[in-house]
């Protein structure tokens, strides 16, 4: 069973991370991080994937928030994660970069942690996030 | 970049986005492979560091997609602490692909050069084909050479070792599943 991952998808139904992989991601990183996911679901063990940076220190962990990490554009790229209600199943909640102790945007932790309440209280939801196989 | 015709299109148009490709591509298959078998060894990474000469921050970097540029010295000194051979090879577009898409982590698993027997006794009896197909990543290039046409090995001036079939695949390995994670991440 592969694993799947979902985007987090505010009241408004604003996709985040679709949002932040249009704009924000150059076409090189775009594609860097698909073929993470890709490489990634096909792994028993998330704590083997590549990218897998565990827990970023602070409060992010309380809420089991865990990070995806790569470089691409010459940034050090972060994407917040959080296990979904199915079996292995991730929740993408949103992208972001890191240098040095500093997140941009700044507020990326605190507004990661908002996600998951607001998931926990059911003010928003998810939704599939393909994976694209190219041939 | 999710539409096939459009991905074809963009390939077959522009060697920048080629480039790209090919670079996302191997950003992640490269570290995943280096991770995958530093974890089955087991090895952590200070000791793969001291295997390769190489600080241990260099190898967290090499095994973070798109962090290290990696150069081919690189993977033969990874290749090399990690007792596996490297093969670099210029393919089809779609024989890259079907290496990616075959590829698993999980499945990956090659012997040491010391368990290597196809390459320590290249005249014994090799493992069944099974098992040689079961290894991830010799699986395209099994078929590759399944599909070569047959050449008289007399039109040769040279005698090569028959590195293929390769053998002594599976016996012994375990998975990734079995080692003591925490201790080796």
């Amino acid at each position: 069973m592969l694993w799947t991952f979902a985007d987090f998808l505010s009241a408004s139904g604003i996709d985040v991370v679709e949002t932040w992989y249009g704009e924000e991601l150059s076409e090189e990183a775009q594609l860097l991080f698909d073929n993470i996911l890709k490489d990634n679901q096909k792994t028993e063990d998330h704590r083997n994937w590549v990218g897998y940076r565990g827990f970023p220190k602070g409060e992010a962990k309380k809420y089991r928030i865990w990070e995806i990490g790569f470089k691409a554009d010459d940034r050090q790229y972060r994407v917040f994660c959080i296990f979904g209600g199915n079996r292995k199943q991730v929740i993408l909640l949103l992208g972001c970069y890191h240098k040095g102790r500093i997140y941009t945007p700044a507020d990326a932790i605190d507004t990661a942690i908002r996600y998951v309440k607001a998931l926990n209280n059911r003010e928003a939801t998810i939704h599939e996030r393909p994976i694209c196989i190219d041939f | 970049m999710k539409d096939r015709s459009a991905l074809i299109s963009k390939l077959i148009s522009s060697r920048k986005f080629r480039e790209s490709y090919i670079r996302a591509k191997l950003s992640v298959l490269i570290p995943s492979q280096i991770r995958a078998l530093r974890l089955k060894w087991p090895m952590t990474q200070p000791e793969l560091g001291h295997e390769a000469e190489m600080k241990q921050s260099r190898i967290s970097a090499i095994e973070r997609p798109g962090s290290a540029n990696l150069n081919v010295d690189t993977l033969i000194r990874m290749a090399a602490a990690l007792r596996v051979g490297l093969k670099v090879e210029l393919v089809p577009f779609s024989e890259m692909l079907r290496w990616e898409n075959n590829f698993s982590q999980d499945q990956f698993k090659l012997p040491k050069i010391e368990e290597d027997t196809a390459f320590i006794s290249p005249d014994e009896p090799t493992a069944d084909e099974d098992n040689v197909h079961s290894r991830q990543g010799a699986v395209v290039y099994a078929v590759v050479r399944a599909k070569q046409p047959q050449v008289d090995p007399k039109q040769f001036t040279f005698t090569q070792t028959p590195l293929w079939p390769a053998a002594g695949l599976a016996e012994s390995e375990q998975g990734i599943e079995g080692l003591p994670r925490q201790q080796y991440r």
